[in-house]
């Protein structure tokens, strides 16, 4: 045999040989990595038809992170337009969701476009609204409140968008949401406090505020106001910082509600403590009596 | 008596303490660093400053955060998408201008062997790629800075703005401020995005690998850039291909009334075959692509980046000895 030919096969053999210890090793270190959440899950083929051929082979080409932060410029862009193109906004966060679906921001910023700004923008203060307009801003609230719950099921560990979907929950609004649903705004406030990225290592960690949030909702719940007097008494005692407005007056409209005794009432008035300290007035000092000769 | 000569001690030349095969790698490394470096390809550095510039401070989005997210996905899409492009354009033209230049000749008239100088201009070639990566992620790093400066003060600012205008209690302020610093902290620069590098140029030196593989053998600069670019967008699918080839034959399933679910098709013999094809002839660059998850605030561990080298040394050590073994009879 040739040496040239020889040499040729042994490549070949080098190449087809390895696959048999490479294959495995792929295999497993892909799994292990997509475990990791450090790889994205497979690109879905259905967005081939959504995307230009250069961005579907850009994102095939390990760019998704790139291609996904373009489109939501381009979603800034038709948002800023004159009306919204709000087709369009719902068009390209669709995109950067489908193509990072472990990105909280995207589910965050889609759904707060939709439930928020696309349906109050369909719900002009002191003007007669339309049948049709009732029917959009219905659309694109309950739109935006799926998206935020699907972006809860691709990531159960992050606290922004149960909070997201929370407050759209709770907020009362007699045009937006009649009806607001405590009972599952509580549910999704505290289970975002329970969240391992709301517990960071800041003064003020987002779990803090987040458990006040559902306490405030808990309170709101006919049958529960006696278990959310007894967790906001106690939270309210646990810092001389948890004297915020909203907790003193559920605190007050629980005692009302429950009869509390007078004397075991808190307080109206906030406490004082050294996060907000009394204003430092400095007053002149009395003029010297003056002295006659 | 006979005396015993005294045994023979072969002189070593010094070689300044290294190996003498080392020192010659290391000669024909520097040599392929200036080469490169004389045909000006540093100048790809301008275009990535322009590129960074306009991300980082002509577009903007949604929120600062999303701004840092959008620079830093620029940077990173940016230094992989040229680091990938260098490699194989450099492992690409070296070859056939050695050729031309007849300077091949003159190294292989040396005592070189073929392997060293395969080895060599190699190095030279990883060696450029870490300097421009290295001069890319300082400049990244320097607008994202910049931006991150600005976008705190912007945030401090605002947030005063709304206390002032009584749209944000004294009380919320300071909780709502340590959120939207950890918004945006988290887009700054973390140490993890440093190990984002290392994958980027784990990945750069695995395609120059794949390029010096196809350069041994192409006839012309042309067919190596075209090859080894098809290899690159094919080596993404890689991991699909491998799926196929290693899928186990699909089960009839039992529904929980009783009635038997159709298994699904098998993959059909020519599409297994194809795979089986991709898979055992590509390397799979998926699997460097940790890059999006490190950008999007996930941490990268140390045993990760082993993991990473393990495999690149598996896949250097294919490719480059595929090279070799090419190289080594090549009529030149």
């Amino acid at each position: 045999m040739r040496p040239i030919l020889r040499n040729q096969c042994f490549a070949v053999a080098l190449l087809v040989g390895s696959a048999v210890a490479r294959l495995p090793v792929e295999e497993a270190l892909t799994a292990d990595f997509r475990a990791e959440q450090l790889l994205p899950p497979k690109l879905d083929t259905s967005l081939r038809d959504q995307m230009s051929q250069e961005s579907f082979a850009a994102a095939a080409g390990g760019l998704r992170s790139l291609i996904a932060s373009y489109y939501e410029v381009e979603a800034f862009i038709a948002f800023h337009q004159s009306p919204p193109r709000w087709d369009q906004v719902d068009k390209y966060y669709t995109l950067c969701c489908q193509l990072q679906p472990r990105t909280t921001h995207y589910w965050d910023m889609y759904g707060w476009m939709l439930a928020k700004n696309a349906a109050e923008s369909y719900a002009t203060e002191g003007e007669a609204t339309t049948g049709r307009e009732a029917e959009l801003r219905a659309y694109y609230r309950d739109k935006g409140l799926g998206i935020l719950l699907r972006g809860i099921t691709h990531n159960p560990d992050s606290y922004q968008l149960y909070r997201q979907a929370a407050a759209l929950y709770s907020e009362g609004n007699r045009t937006l949401n009649p009806h607001p649903d405590y009972a599952k705004s509580a549910a999704l406030y505290l289970r975002a406090s329970q969240c391992p990225d709301a517990h960071t290592a800041s003064d003020y960690p987002p779990a803090k505020y987040l458990y006040r949030f559902y306490l405030y909702d808990l309170a709101r719940i006919p049958g529960q106001e006696a278990k959310a007097y007894a967790e906001l008494l106690a939270l309210y005692h646990s810092s001389a910082q948890e004297d915020f407005p909203t907790t003193i007056t559920t605190l007050k409209s629980l005692e009302e509600r429950l009869g509390i005794p007078l004397m075991e009432r808190i307080p109206a008035a906030a406490k004082t403590h050294p996060r907000r300290p009394l204003p430092k007035i400095f007053f002149p000092p009395p003029p010297l009596p003056l002295r006659t000769p | 008596m006979t005396s015993t000569p005294a045994p023979s001690v072969a002189v070593r030349p010094a070689h300044h303490g290294l190996r003498p095969w080392l020192r010659r790698l290391g000669v024909l490394a520097g040599h392929t660093f200036t080469q490169l470096v004389r045909m000006k390809v540093f100048y790809f550095l301008l275009v990535f400053s322009l590129i960074m510039f306009v991300a980082g401070f002509v577009l903007s989005s949604v929120s600062p955060d999303a701004e840092l997210k959008l620079v830093k996905d620029t940077s990173f899409g940016v230094m992989q998408i040229f680091s990938a492009l260098f490699g194989i354009v450099g492992m690409a033209l070296l070859l056939p201008k050695d050729i031309e230049d007849r300077t091949l000749y003159t190294i292989l008239s040396k005592p070189v062997r073929r392997y060293e100088y395969l080895l060599g201009k190699y190095c030279g070639v990883l060696l450029v790629l870490l300097v421009s990566l290295a001069i890319m992620h300082l400049m990244a790093c320097a607008v994202l800075h910049v931006k991150y400066t600005g976008a705190v003060a912007d945030e401090t600012q605002g947030l005063q703005a709304a206390v002032e205008a009584g749209k944000l209690t004294t009380a919320d302020l300071p909780q709502v401020r340590a959120e939207a610093m950890e918004k945006l902290s988290r887009q700054g620069i973390q140490p993890d995005l440093h190990m984002a590098v290392l994958a980027i140029f784990l990945k750069a030196a695995v395609i120059t690998a794949v390029a010096m593989a196809v350069s041994t053998f192409a006839g012309s600069t042309i067919f190596t850039l075209l090859a080894t670019l098809s290899i690159y967008v094919i080596g993404h699918l890689q991991a699909d291909a491998r799926e196929t080839l290693l899928a186990p034959a699909p089960v009839a399933q039992h529904a929980p009334a009783g009635e038997a679910v159709p298994a699904p098709r098998p993959p059909s013999v020519p599409l297994r075959l194809a795979s089986g094809l991709v898979a055992v002839l590509f390397p799979d660059f998926q699997v460097f692509n940790v890059v999006d998850a490190v950008v999007s605030g996930k941490p990268l561990a140390w045993s990760a980046i082993g993991k990473m080298f393990g495999l690149s040394a598996l896949y250097l050590s294919i490719y480059l000895g595929v090279s070799i073994f090419l190289f080594a009879e090549k009529e030149l």
